[in-house]
């Protein structure tokens, strides 16, 4: 085991991909200068055939990626921020995810489809927003996140050898996040759709992705000698584990789920819609949601007033152990 | 304000009450309703009752006068506005169904169940039953509830806004325990075959939870004593001999009321309700009289609170007539809602059926806070004035709720009723 970051946990994943299965190519914006570390280095050793710049012009590059996908390659396609995706969306999201279907499940279109998310950065509107939510909403198209280099890994390799299209952002929150990945070689995938405790509680499940994540697992320490609290790591949203996070409810009785989408018909909404349908009588309490508020992500300092933070979430657990 | 419906249902008024005619309505259409007024009368098979308009609002009927519907039965809606509400209004969300069915109306009960407002429950109005009363409890508390036969309604959630939660149903679960760790496990098996089985539902579901109600909320203390009523039964003779002047054969139960009117005079705390954390003294006294009715099967029987109003007012014969006819009604399910509920004292006599010189612990019918539990004479050798003379003693349990009445009070009450039961004269006073 070693202790590297999370964004050098993806860029193993793509690179020993890459090295087993010549299909495997990366197409984006400044992926050969590797403006975010994940895909540094990558066109020295794979070389520009398999490392694709393209213009800034996203239906374009993200073309080129279905095309090579229809034609049996296995495209990795980089929209450097998240919000870029929407520039395409259409092509990525309703084409994509229906294109195995209108196909008479003949054809499948294995696309990996990455990009930072998140606030963290300061960076404001396209370039802090999430998109895993939007995907979500769309049938055909795997959703997952990563929240530990561990995880990064082992779910980027499984999206990139999965047959379905896959969105996998990952957060800038955390991209200089460290943890314990196996050594180079040691060769493992973290299945798509399977949720994680991530720390085993009994009094509130709090259901926390990427930076929430850690926010979630800071304020379950900080909660431990009074409230004990139940962290679950979703990272899939679609397929989405329902059993891992109803088990957990049969337990705990409380769900906190912090989301960092907006509020309206995001991925919290969806699972505290169908824990209401599938597990009514597991609940002691109504389930709280910690979300963005409906507006615009602001840029610089403002952003930490939008974001959801330790401090939302603790009083929200607060609120539903009264 | 928007423009809102409520839309008022056939009430279930009685526990075997599936239908209701619209005898009148006592409003028209259009009329600006106030809550609690009388708004209509309805018919059952056996019984007619007044109800009272349970919201305010401007009443459009639905059903006319002389139409016999279900219950649960659409009859009325209350508009915010003087409109009669359209398909568009009463589709939309913001109509409010008023609870149909006071009585739970989901538990199946067969047709010979007595027909009666509300059973044992003789002091609630029936207007009480329209209450608008939601029990807030989480999903998982009301499982809870089923799973370990816990009723939520007799718990104080603790949770957000007095929610009851898991935690509160976990207490009671384990109160429950603890109490029944000390009694005989059940046995599950028996051989051998079985009489009979009767279901714990309908009326015999409704006396098991007022009285195991009755036991959890109040704190009762019952006391036995003997009065000597040879006196009284020497006067009642002379009432006996005119029976056919009086028109009534006047009997002990009448100078029994007409004796506890007497000592409630002194102590009139002993005539008294606990209603919603407050204890409502009554000047007049309306006599709950427990009443058993015929069960379902030949091994089983029921019990009922007949009420006889205003019993202060009245002389023996009044109140002899009065009780005979209060029992037949009830126990020919013709009783009306007067009949059954606003008492202010109980009376369960087992006089002539127990055996003489009985002593009980009677329980409390809620909400009175005192009962009296009388029940068949014995004769013994008494000392009066230094001598040994027959007499005939009434034993007598009186049960009283210490919540609202201490025992100087109770003491009192009980010295009252025994100089009035012993000294007859008194009741002429």
């Amino acid at each position: 085991m070693r202790t590297i970051t999370l964004t050098d946990a993806i860029r193993e994943a793509i690179e020993e991909e890459m090295r087993v299965d010549s299909s495997v190519f990366v197409v984006g914006q400044d992926v050969r200068g590797a403006i975010f570390p994940h895909t540094k280095g990558l066109v020295e050793e794979f070389g520009t055939d398999r490392v694709v710049d393209t213009p800034i012009a996203e239906s374009g590059m993200y073309g080129v990626a279905f095309g090579a996908a229809q034609e049996g390659m296995r495209p990795i396609v980089d929209f450097m921020f998240g919000g870029f995706s929407y520039v395409t969306f259409s092509e990525c999201s309703v084409t994509t995810g229906q294109y195995h279907f209108l196909h008479g499940s003949q054809h499948a279109l294995p696309i990996v489809i990455t990009a930072g998310v998140g606030t963290g950065q300061r960076l404001a509107n396209d370039h802090a927003m999430s998109i895993h939510g939007t995907f979500a909403h769309h049938p055909g198209i795997k959703v997952a996140m990563p929240s530990t280099p561990y995880d990064a890994k082992g779910m980027f390799k499984a999206a990139i050898r999965d047959n379905n299209p896959v969105v996998i952002p990952w957060h800038m929150g955390i991209m200089m996040l460290k943890g314990e990945v196996p050594d180079i070689g040691d060769d493992y995938i973290v299945p798509l759709g399977v949720a994680d405790v991530k720390r085993v509680g009994s009094d509130v499940t709090v259901l926390a992705n990427s930076l929430q994540l850690q926010h979630a697992l800071s304020v379950a320490e900080k909660l431990a000698p009074e409230i004990s609290v139940e962290v679950i790591d979703p990272r899939s949203f679609v397929p989405f584990d329902m059993e891992t996070l109803l088990t957990s409810l049969e337990k705990t009785n409380r769900l906190v789920i912090v989301d960092e989408d907006w509020e309206s018909g995001g991925f919290a909404a969806t699972v505290s819609a169908r824990v209401v349908e599938q597990g009514f009588d597991l609940l002691d309490a109504p389930i709280l949601r910690v979300t963005l508020p409906n507006m615009p992500v602001p840029g610089g300092y403002m952003e930490e007033y939008v974001a959801p933070n330790p401090e939302r979430i603790e009083a929200a657990i607060r609120e539903v152990c009264l | 304000m928007a423009y809102t419906v409520t839309e008022y249902v056939m009430p279930k008024l009685a526990m075997a009450m599936n239908e209701g005619t619209v005898a009148d309505w006592l409003v028209q259409d259009g009329d600006y309703v106030e809550a609690g007024i009388p708004l209509a009368a309805i018919e059952t098979e056996k019984v007619a009752y007044d109800v009272e308009s349970p919201v305010s609002g401007y009443f459009y009927s639905v059903v006319p006068v002389g139409q016999t519907v279900d219950c649960g039965t659409l009859l009325a809606h209350f508009c915010t506005e003087p409109r009669r509400p359209d398909a568009a209004d009463t589709s939309a969300n913001n109509s409010t169904d008023l609870p149909a069915d006071t009585l739970g109306a989901n538990e199946a009960r067969s047709k010979r169940d007595p027909v009666a407002p509300s059973v044992v429950d003789s002091a609630s109005d029936t207007a009480a039953t329209f209450e608008l009363k939601r029990l807030k409890s989480s999903p998982l508390a009301r499982k809870l509830g089923k799973q370990l036969n816990i009723q939520l309604d007799a718990l104080t959630g603790s949770g957000p806004g007095g929610r009851i939660v898991k935690r509160d149903v976990m207490a009671a679960s384990e109160n429950k325990t603890h109490q029944s760790a000390q009694l005989p496990t059940a046995a599950t098996e028996v051989s051998g075959d079985i009489l009979a089985t009767l279901p714990m539902s309908g009326l015999r579901k409704t006396i098991a939870n007022r009285m195991v109600q009755s036991l959890q909320n109040t704190a009762q203390v019952s006391c036995h004593w003997e009065s000597d009523i040879t006196r009284l039964l020497a006067q009642r003779a002379e009432l006996v001999e005119q029976e056919e002047l009086l028109g009534t054969r006047v009997s002990v139960n009448a100078f029994l009321i007409k004796a506890l009117v007497y000592a409630i005079r002194q102590v009139p705390i002993a005539n008294a309700n606990v209603v919603n954390d407050e204890i409502v003294i009554h000047r007049n006294i309306n006599m709950g009289m427990a009443i058993s009715i015929p069960g379902s099967t030949e091994y089983d029987s029921g019990l009922m609170v007949g009420v006889l109003h205003n019993v202060e007012s009245m002389g023996l014969v009044a109140i002899d007539k009065g009780m005979r006819s209060l029992i037949a009604r009830v126990r020919n399910g013709e009783a009306t809602s007067d009949d059954l509920s606003g008492s202010t004292f109980t009376l369960s006599s087992t006089a002539g059926i127990g055996p003489p010189g009985l002593k009980t612990t009677p329980v409390l019918n809620q909400p009175n806070v005192a009962l009296l539990g009388p029940s068949t004479p014995i004769e013994r050798p008494m000392i009066k004035d230094g001598e040994v003379k027959a007499c005939t003693m009434l034993p007598l349990s009186f049960t009283f709720d210490h919540r609202a009445l201490d025992g100087e009070p109770a003491a009192r009450f009980m010295a009252a009723l025994n100089n009035a039961l012993e000294k007859p004269s008194l009741l002429l006073t």
